[in-house]
C-alpha cells in the first residue's frame, strides 16, 4: 500500500485546476452514444452523456485522464492538456466483447483477461432456433465443438469437444448454475442466458476429474440490479419434414435384380406377389401391381411448437428472473412418437446487508417422451415393396389387418415395418428439479468474498415399455404381451465453498480463489416386469399381469467426491497475464482415490504494448499459451480386488471337488488422464471489423480405459492401458461492419481441423477387435476394418489370371480386393483400416445483414473426412432376398465395363462380396456433408402501440432450420446417433420450417 | 451495521466449519449393490487344493475342446477331419500339404488360446499355493508335503499344454509370469528344457503312486511327471533321459497294461476303464449318474468324433457329428498286420456290427475313432449323447513302454521286451529285435487318434514329407505339398495381430 500511495502522490503533484471540460461521445458511424459513462481516472468524478452524446465535467485538473465507457464498446482514455477543454470521443465497438464478464467456473473473468479459449454463446442466439435441446442449436456455431443431432423427438444431441479422447465416454461435463449434468435436455432454449464452452485444459482444469472431455457452463436467465421489468414472450410454431429419403428399388426393379441374380432360385415370392396382389409375368420380366414404398409409409410431416415467457428485473437490493416454457415436438415417424416438456424457473438474489448477498434459484422441468421403434427403419430398408401395408383379406389371421410378409413367401428375417412401428408402446417420463441456494459474504472492502452454495438435483425418470401380443407371421410375432416399468431416481448434490481475493493496484491486478467442494451422486433403480398385461393404458400395471411372470429387480449406486481447488490470476498493465489452477480431487469410485490436476496459462496482449499502440488497422492482438491436466471419471467404478471364479473337477467316479480359478490378470481401474497444451491468438484488425481466434491444441489421453481382449485369451479385461491423441486447430474469423445507423452486415467462418489417433493399446498390442469397429495403433479411433475393394472382375480372362479369383471360385461381377501383402491369398493379413466416423474437418459459415428493422441471417455448416458404415446394406449377409437401394440397382455390374464399384445382382448375394469376413470397403461411405444450417428472416418493430403504452419491440421471423443437406452416402442422413458410425435403425433428420414471434412488454 | 471485527469473527467461524466438515473419510464408502468379493483366506490350508482343482477344471475344458482334437489328430495321414461341408478349413491344416489360407481359421486360434489358458491358470494357481505355503512354517509337515505334491500336479498340466503347443506350433512363448509383456517365442529346444527342469524340480516331491490310488483319485503323480519329461526328452532326442524316466515308471510296478484276456482291454477307453492301472494322466468327467442336469464334462469332445450307431432292430440311435475319420487305408494296414483286439479298440468301421449288436452306419469307407466310443449299455440310462460321461485319456502306460523301447533302441539296445508287452496285449506275435520301423509302426497303431503323436513321430524322424505326400497322391487329392517348413502351424492370425513380436525369431 505504501508504494501505491507514493505513486498516487506523485501523480497529484502538478495540480492545476481547469474550470470545465466538455465533449461528445459518438459511435463508429458518428451517431451520438446516449448514457455513456464518463469519469476522471483516479478520482470519484464522473457523469453520463446526454441525448446528444454530450457531457460536461467541472473542476478537472489540467493533466487528468478522462475515460469513457459504454456497453458493447471498448473504453477510451484521453489525457487532457492545457490547450484542450473540448474532447471528442469516437468509441470502437467491442466486437470481441473484451470487457464482457463471463463465467469461468467458480467465478467470472473479463474476456480480455483470459489465457485460454472460452467461447460464449448468448441465449438470444438460440432462442428462436426450433430445436428441442439447446445444445443442438449450437451446431456449426462453435469451432472445436462437434454436434451430432438426432431426429428422435426430444432426443438431445451428442456433443464432443476437440475430438474423442476416451473409449468409454466422450460427453462433456455440463455445469448448470453450479450443478453437474450429463446433458441439458431438461432446459428450454429460452431459459438460457449464456453457454460458455471451455475448450482447453487450462480453463477446464478447475473441474478436475470431471473435465477431460471439456466443460460447458450454462447459466440460466437472471435479472440485473436497477433494471425495469423486462417481460418477453418468445414463441414459434413450425413444421418438420424429413430432410432426405433414400430411394429404394421398386417392386419391378427388385424383381429384375432377383431374376438377374438367378432366375430359378428367387421367383417364389415374386410369383406369390403376382398371385395375391396382381401383375404380369411376360418375357422373363415381372410387372407387379403391388409397389409399396415403405419409407413413405413410415413418414409424415410433424409439428413443433414452443412458447416461453420470461420476466427479469431488479431493484436496489434485489434482482429476480422467472420464466415458464412449453415445448411440443411431434415425430416424423408415422406413429405415436412425440415429446413435450414444461419448464418453470425462478431466481431471486437479495442483498439485505451490505456485506451479505443471498439467493435462491430453481428450475423445474417435466417432460414426456413417447418413443419410436427405430427397428422399423432398418426393416423398411430390407423389405421389398411386393406386398401392401394392410391386407384385409387376411385380417382374421394377422393382427390389426397388417399384411404379412409370409403371404408372399418372405418368412425369416422379414418384418412388416409399419406393424413394427405401430405395435410398440414406450414412454419416458422425466421430472427434474434443480435447486440452489447460496450466500455470499463480502468480508473485506469488496476485495475478499466468501461464497457458499448448495446445489441439488433430483431427477426422476419413469419409463414404460409395453410389447403387445400380436401375430404378423411365424417370424414376426409376440406370443405374450410384456410390460416393463422402470423407475430411476437420481439425487445429487454439490456443496461449493469459495474464498476469493481480488485486488488492483497501479498496473497490477491479482485474483486468488480458494475452494472446497463436496458432492454426492445417488442413483436408485427399480424395475418391474410382467406378462399378459392388457393393452389399455389404464390396465398397464405390473399387478394386473400374470402373477407367475411378475419379477422385480433393483440397483443403485452412490459416489462421493471431495475436492480442494485454487486459482490465481495476475495481470500486469493489461499486457501480461498468467493464470494457474490446481484441483485436488478425491473420488469414492476408485482404489486410487486422490488425483491432482494442475494447469497454467499465460497471455501477452501485444496490442497493449506502448510501441504497438496507434497503428492504424491494428487494434488488438493477444497471444495465449496454456497447459493443463484433466481427468475423466466417467468410467465404471472398479472393485479392484482379487477375483476368483468357482470351478469343479472330478476325482474318481462322481466325486466332485470345488475349487477356484484365480483371475489371471488384475484389474485396477482409475480415471483417464488428459494432458493438453493450447497455443492460440485472438486478434482484431481494421477497426475491429476483422476479428478472430486461432488455437492449436495437443491433447493426449493417457491411461485411457479400454476393454481389450487379452493377448492369447478369449477373456476381455478392462484397464487404463491406451493412449489417444487429439491434435487440431480451431479457428474463427469474423468480419462485422456497421456501415451506418441503418445498415450493417457480418460474415463469420469457423473451421476445426482434428487429427485423432490411437497411440498405443495394451502393451505392444497393435489392434483391438471385437466390436463394431477396431482400434488400431496409428489410426483413428473406431476404424472400420476389412478388405479394400479395388474393382470388379469384368470377364473370365481376368478371373483366370488371378489366383485369388480362381481359389475362391469367383465370377465376373464379383469384387476384386486389394491383396495388401501381395501373397496371392486373401486373408486376415489383407485387412486394412477403411475409415472412421470421426471427421477431420468441421466448419460453419454464418452471415447476415441488418437494414433498419429487417434482419437476415444464413448459416452453413458441414464436415469432411468422416466415413460411415452402411450397416443397412451390410446386413444383407443375413438374407439374400432383402430389397436393394436404388443406387445398388443403378450402378450394379451387369456385363463387362458396366461397373467397377458395385457387384452384379448375383454378387450382391454372395458372401465373398457382402460377408462379414470380408467387411468390404463397399460398405464404407463418406459421411461428409454440407448443410444449409439455418436461414432466418426477421423484422423488428420498435415502440409499437397506440396511446400511452408502447411496446418496446415486436419481432416476427421466419426460419428454415436445416432445410437442405448435401451428402453422398446412401443413407437417410449423414448424422448418425451411433457414435461409431453404424448406419442402421437411424431416425431421419428433419428440416423445420417455422414462424416465430418475440414480444417485449 | 455490525462492526467489522464481529463480522470477521463470523467469517472465520464459517471457514473453520467448512474445513472441519471436509474430512477425507467422507469418500471412503462401499460400492452399492455389490457384495464384497470373497477374499481368499490363505491361512486356511485345508482349502489349499482349491486352486489345483481350478487347473484340473481348465484342463478338462476348454483344454479338451472338440476343435483342438479335430485339428491335432487330423495332421497325420491316418486321420482326417472328415467333413468338407462344415469346418472345411480344418482340412487346410492337415497332412494334405499345409495351409493355403495361413492363419485365420478360428480353430487354430482356439488351440493356441486354450493351451495358454491352462498355462496361465497354472501360473496363478502356483502363486496361490505359495500364498498358502506362507502359513505352513513346518517344512516337514504333511501340509507342506501336500503343497509340494500339488505344485507337481499343476506343473504336469502346464507341461501337457506346452507339449501340445510345441508339437502344434513349434516355437512358442514361454509364459513364466502372467503379467509379462514380452511374448517373443522361445525355440522348441528352449521350451523343452524349461518344462523338463520345471518337472524335475517337483518329481522328488511327488507321490510315488499310480493316480487311481491317490487321495484325490486320478490326481497326477511322480510317474505322470516322469512320463511327461520322457515325452519332452523324446522331442529333444535326449534318449538317456527318456530311458531313465520310463524305466523308473516301469520299475515302480505301479502300472500295468489292461489285459486282453478279459474285457479290460476292450474297456480301456470306456467307462469301466476309467482310472485303470494303465492310466498315468486322465481328464475325468461325471454326469452324476443322471441323464440330464449337471454334467462335469468335456463339451463336444466325444460328440464331434462320434459315429452314427443303430441298435439291431433299428429302434435306437446314437449319433455324433462324424468329424475325425480314419482313412480306410489305415484300417487295411492294420488288418494286414493282423490286428484284431486292437482293431476293435481303435476303429468303428462303417457297416460293421459291434460287440453289443449295434451297427455302425454308413459304409466301410467311413471309419471312426473307437477310443471315443462307449457302448449303449455303458451309457447313463436315458441319455444318448455320444461318449457322454467318459474320461479323456491323456497318457497311458503303453506309451511309456514304447518310449522306453525307443530310448533303448536309440542307445543301441535292441531288446524288445517292453515293446512286446504292448504287442502281446494286442494279440500279436512278439518281435525278436527292435528296429526303428517296428517301433514307429507299433506307436502308429497303439497310439492312433491320440494327440497327433503319429504326426509328431513322422516329423521328428524326418519321415513326414515322403509319407504325407505319398498318402496325398494316393488318395487322389491335390499333389502333396507338405514341406518341412510346414511341420508347424503358423501363429494364428488374430493372435499375431495382437502381438506382432510373435513374428520375431524365437529366442
Amino acid at each position: 500500500m505504501k508504494k501505491l500511495s507514493l505513486s498516487l502522490s506523485l501523480l497529484l503533484l502538478p495540480l492545476v485546476l481547469n474550470a470545465q471540460v466538455t465533449g461528445t461521445v459518438v459511435d463508429e458511424t458518428g451517431q451520438p452514444l446516449i448514457g455513456a459513462a464518463v469519469r476522471v481516472v483516479g478520482s470519484n468524478q464522473g457523469t453520463i452523456t446526454d441525448l446528444d452524446g454530450m457531457f460536461v465535467l467541472t473542476d478537472v485538473t489540467s493533466s487528468a485522464t478522462i475515460e469513457v465507457s459504454y456497453i458493447g464498446y471498448l473504453p477510451q482514455q484521453i489525457t487532457l492538456n492545457d490547450q484542450r477543454s473540448t474532447l471528442n470521443f469516437q468509441l470502437k465497438p467491442d466486437v470481441q466483447n473484451l470487457e464482457e464478464v463471463i463465467v469461468v467456473g467458480y467465478g467470472a473473468s473479463k474476456i480480455k483477461d483470459l489465457t485460454s479459449p472460452i467461447e460464449v454463446v448468448k441465449g438470444d442466439q438460440i432462442s428462436s432456433i426450433p430445436t428441442s435441446s439447446a445444445i443442438s442449436a449450437l451446431q456449426g456455431q462453435v469451432s472445436g465443438v462437434h454436434i451430432v443431432n438426432s431426429g428422435v423427438p426430444g432426443a438431445g444431441a451428442s456433443v464432443t469437444i476437440r475430438g474423442l479422447g476416451s473409449f468409454s465416454n466422450n460427453a462433456p461435463l455440463y455445469v448448470v448454475d453450479g450443478m453437474f449434468y450429463d446433458n441439458i435436455n431438461f432446459l428450454n432454449n429460452n431459459d438460457i442466458e449464456e453457454i460458455s464452452v471451455m475448450k482447453d485444459a487450462s480453463a477446464a482444469a478447475i473441474y478436475g476429474v470431471r473435465a477431460a472431455n471439456g466443460v460447458i457452463i450454462v447459466t440460466t436467465k437472471h435479472g440485473t440490479k436497477n433494471q425495469r421489468p423486462d417481460i418477453t414472450y418468445d414463441g414459434y410454431v413450425g413444421l418438420q419434414t424429413v430432410s432426405h429419403v433414400l430411394p429404394m428399388c421398386s417392386s419391378n426393379q427388385y424383381a429384375e435384380m432377383l431374376m438377374e441374380a438367378d432366375p430359378t432360385a428367387y421367383t417364389t415370392s415374386l410369383d406369390l406377389s403376382q398371385y395375391n396382389y396382381g401383375g404380369t409375368f411376360e418375357d422373363g420380366k415381372y410387372n407387379l401391381a403391388q409397389n409399396t414404398n415403405w419409407y413413405d409409409q413410415l413418414l409424415r410431416p410433424a409439428v413443433i411448437t414452443n412458447h416461453s415467457l420470461t420476466i427479469n428485473g431488479g431493484g436496489e437490493k434485489a434482482t429476480y428472473g422467472i420464466g415458464i416454457s412449453y415445448l411440443y415436438q411431434n415425430g416424423i415417424m408415422n406413429t405415436t412418437n412425440d415429446y413435450n416438456r414444461m419448464t418453470i424457473r425462478g431466481n431471486v438474489d437479495y442483498t439485505p446487508i451490505k456485506w451479505l448477498t443471498v439467493g435462491i434459484n430453481a428450475v423445474f422441468s417435466n417432460s414426456t417422451q413417447r418413443l419410436p421403434n427405430n427397428a422399423a427403419w432398418q426393416q423398411a430398408f430390407n423389405m421389398p415393396g411386393i406386398f401392401p401395408v394392410k391386407d384385409l383379406t387376411t385380417a382374421d389371421i394377422y393382427t390389426n389387418g397388417y399384411a404379412s410378409p409370409e403371404v408372399v413367401g418372405l418368412a425369416n428375417n422379414f418384418y412388416n415395418p409399419v406393424a413394427t412401428a405401430n405395435l410398440y408402446d414406450a414412454t419416458n417420463k422425466s421430472t427434474q428439479i434443480l435447486a440452489n441456494i447460496y450466500a455470499q459474504f463480502n468480508i473485506w472492502k469488496d476485495k475478499i468474498t466468501l461464497r457458499t452454495a448448495y446445489n441439488f438435483d433430483h431427477t426422476g425418470m419413469r419409463s414404460k415399455t409395453y410389447l403387445p401380443q400380436y401375430y404378423i407371421g411365424a417370424f414376426q410375432n409376440n406370443v405374450t404381451s410384456t410390460l416393463y416399468k422402470n423407475q430411476t431416481q437420481f439425487n445429487n448434490w454439490i456443496w461449493d465453498n469459495t474464498l476469493t481475493y481480488a485486488d488492483q493496484w497501479g498496473k497490477h491486478a491479482l485474483k486468488v480463489m480458494l475452494g472446497l467442494s463436496m458432492r454426492e451422486e445417488r442413483m436408485d433403480f427399480l424395475q418391474g416386469v410382467a406378462q399378459e398385461v392388457l393393452p389399455q393404458e389404464s390396465y398397464q400395471y405390473i399387478s394386473l399381469g400374470n402373477q407367475e411372470s411378475q419379477t422385480v429387480s433393483d440397483d443403485g449406486s452412490r459416489t462421493r467426491g471431495l475436492s480442494y481447488f485454487a486459482r490465481a490470476s495476475y495481470s500486469y498493465d493489461d499486457r501480461y497475464m498468467i493464470m494457474a489452477t490446481i484441483r485436488r480431487d478425491g473420488s469414492s469410485k476408485y482404489n486410487v482415490k486422490w488425483g491432482t490436476f494442475p494447469s497454467v496459462g499465460v497471455a501477452w496482449t501485444i496490442s497493449n504494448e506502448p510501441w504497438a499502440k496507434g497503428h492504424k488497422n491494428f487494434d488488438y492482438l493477444k497471444l495465449r499459451a496454456s497447459w493443463g491436466m484433466l481427468g475423466n471419471d466417467k468410467i465404471a467404478p472398479s472393485v479392484g480386488s482379487l477375483t476368483v471364479t468357482p470351478a469343479e473337477a472330478v476325482f474318481g467316479g462322481m466325486n466332485v471337488l470345488d475349487g477356484y480359478i484365480n483371475a489371471t490378470t488384475f484389474s485396477w481401474l482409475s480415471w483417464e488422464m488428459v494432458n493438453e497444451t493450447n497455443v492460440g491468438t485472438s486478434f482484431g484488425f481494421f477497426g475491429n471489423r476483422l476479428t478472430g481466434d486461432i488455437d492449436w491444441y495437443y491433447r493426449l489421453t493417457k491411461n485411457a480405459v479400454c476393454s481389450a481382449r487379452l493377448p492369447m485369451q478369449d477373456a476381455d479385461a478392462t484397464g487404463n492401458w491406451a493412449t489417444i491423441l487429439n491434435m487440431g486447430v480451431d479457428a474463427n474469423l469474423n468480419w462485422e461492419h456497421k456501415v451506418n445507423k441503418d445498415w450493417s452486415y457480418f460474415v463469420g467462418v469457423n473451421v476445426s481441423w482434428l487429427r485423432n489417433r490411437v497411440k498405443s493399446l495394451f502393451g505392444s498390442q497393435q489392434i483391438l477387435r471385437g466390436g463394431k469397429t477396431v482400434q488400431k495403433v496409428g489410426e483413428e479411433m473406431n476404424s472400420f476394418y476389412g478388405y479394400k475393394v479395388i474393382g470388379v472382375y469384368q470377364n473370365d480372362a481376368e478371373i483366370a489370371a488371378d489366383p485369388i479369383a480362381v481359389t475362391n471360385n469367383l465370377q465376373p461381377g464379383d469384387f476384386k480386393y486389394e491383396d495388401l501383402n501381395k501373397d496371392g491369398v486373401m486373408d486376415d493379413n489383407d485387412k486394412q483400416v477403411l475409415g472412421s466416423y470421426i471427421p477431420d474437418w468441421t466448419y460453419g459459415i454464418n452471415m447476415g445483414f441488418r437494414y433498419r428493422g429487417l434482419d437476415v441471417s444464413v448459416s452453413l455448416s458441414g464436415q469432411a473426412g468422416a466415413q460411415m458404415w452402411n450397416r443397412k446394406r451390410a446386413l444383407r449377409y443375413a438374407c439374400n432376398t432383402y430389397n436393394f437401394d436404388r443406387n445398388q440397382y443403378d450402378s450394379r455390374w451387369h456385363g463387362e465395363g458396366t461397373s467397377s464399384s458395385t457387384p452384379s445382382a448375383a454378387g450382391l448375394m454372395k458372401s465373398w462380396n457382402i460377408g462379414e469376413t470380408a467387411n468390404a470397403s463397399y460398405f464404407v461411405e463418406s459421411a461428409d456433408y454440407f448443410r444449409i444450417q439455418n436461414i432466418t428472416v426477421g423484422y423488428t418493430f420498435t415502440n409499437v402501440g397506440t396511446g400511452a403504452y408502447k411496446m418496446p419491440s415486436i419481432r416476427l421471423s421466419l426460419t428454415a432450420d436445416k432445410p437442405y443437406t448435401y451428402f453422398k452416402a446412401n443413407s437417410m442422413t449423414p448424422e448418425l446417433s451411433d457414435a461409431q458410425g453404424w448406419d442402421t435403425e437411424v431416425y431421419p433428420l428433419t428440416a423445420t420450417w417455422s414462424f416465430a414471434v418475440q414480444l417485449k412488454f | 451495521m455490525k462492526s467489522p471485527i464481529t463480522n470477521h469473527k463470523l467469517h472465520l467461524l464459517i471457514i473453520a466449519c467448512l474445513l472441519s466438515l471436509s474430512s477425507c473419510s467422507y469418500i471412503d464408502i462401499d460400492v452399492e449393490n455389490q457384495l464384497p468379493q470373497e477374499a481368499v483366506d490363505y491361512s486356511n490350508t485345508a482349502d489349499m487344493y482349491s486352486p489345483v482343482v481350478g487347473v484340473y477344471a481348465k484342463l478338462r475344458f476348454p483344454g479338451c475342446h472338440w476343435i483342438n482334437q479335430m485339428l491335432w489328430t487330423g495332421r497325420d495321414e491316418d486321420m482326417t477331419s472328415g467333413r468338407t461341408d462344415d469346418q472345411a478349413e480344418a482340412l487346410l491344416y492337415s497332412y494334405r500339404g499345409g495351409y493355403q489360407n495361413p492363419n485365420s481359421f478360428w480353430g487354430l486360434r482356439n488351440v493356441w488360446v486354450t493351451m495358454y489358458d491352462i498355462i496361465r491358470t497354472s501360473n496363478s494357481a502356483l502363486q496361490s499355493l505359495d500364498e498358502y505355503a506362507k502359513y505352513i512354517p513346518n517344512k516337514t509337515s504333511e501340509d507342506y508335503a501336500n503343497y509340494l505334491q500339488y505344485q507337481g500336479e499343476i506343473k504336469c498340466m502346464r507341461a501337457w499344454a506346452y507339449f501340445m503347443m510345441v508339437t502344434s506350433f513349434g516355437p512358442c512363448p514361454l509364459l513364466t509370469d502372467n503379467n509379462q509383456e514380452d511374448y517373443t517365442r522361445s525355440t522348441v529346444e528352449h521350451v523343452c528344457d524349461y518344462v523338463i527342469a520345471d518337472l524335475e524340480a517337483s518329481i522328488p516331491n511327488m507321490a510315488a503312486s499310480y493316480p487311481g490310488e491317490m487321495i484325490h483319485p486320478g490326481a497326477f503323480t511322480k510317474y505322470t511327471a516322469e512320463a511327461l519329461v520322457a515325452r519332452f526328452a523324446m522331442l529333444k532326442g535326449d534318449w538317456e533321459k527318456m530311458q531313465d524316466m520310463t524305466a523308473d515308471i516301469i520299475g515302480s510296478g505301479k502300472f500295468d497294461l489292461a489285459s486282453s484276456t478279459n474285457d479290460d482291454y476292450y474297456n480301456l477307453f470306456k467307462i469301466p476303464g476309467k482310472l485303470c492301472r494303465e492310466s498315468l494322466m486322465e481328464v475325468q468327467v461325471t454326469d452324476y449318474g443322471q441323464p440330464s442336469g449337471d454334467y462335469i464334462g468335456v463339451d463336444q469332445w466325444f460328440v464331434c468324433q462320434g459315429a452314427e450307431l443303430r441298435n439291431a432292430d433299428k429302434t435306437l440311435n446314437v449319433a455324433g457329428w462324424k468329424f475325425c475319420r480314419f482313412n480306410p487305408d489305415f484300417v487295411a494296414w492294420a488288418d494286414a498286420r493282423g490286428e484284431v483286439a486292437r482293431r476293435e479298440v481303435s476303429f468303428l468301421v462303417g457297416g460293421e456290427t459291434l460287440r453289443d449288436g449295434w451297427k455302425v452306419a454308413l459304409t466301410k469307407k467311413v471309419v471312426f475313432n473307437a477310443k471315443a466310443y462307449i457302448p449303449y449299455n455303458q451309457m447313463t440310462a436315458g441319455n444318448t449323447e455320444f461318449g457322454r460321461n467318459n474320461n479323456v485319456r491323456l497318457l497311458r502306460y503303453a506309451e511309456v513302454l514304447l518310449m522306453n523301447a525307443e530310448a533303448s533302441f536309440r542307445l543301441g539296445n535292441t531288446d524288445a521286451t517292453f515293446l512286446n508287452q504292448v504287442r502281446t496285449r494286442a494279440g500279436l506275435q512278439p518281435v525278436d529285435a527292435l528296429t526303428e520301423d517296428i517301433i514307429l509302426d507299433e506307436r502308429r497303431m497303439e497310439l492312433s487318434a491320440e494327440w497327433g503323436l503319429h504326426y509328431v513321430d513322422l516329423v521328428r524322424t524326418g519321415r513326414a514329407e515322403q509319407t504325407l505326400n505319398q498318402a496325398s497322391l494316393k488318395r487322389d487329392y491335390a499333389p502333396g505339398s507338405w514341406t518341412e517348413d510346414k511341420k508347424y502351424w503358423p501363429v494364428p492370425g488374430e493372435v499375431l495381430a495382437e502381438l506382432p513380436e510373435l513374428a520375431n525369431n524365437p529366442k
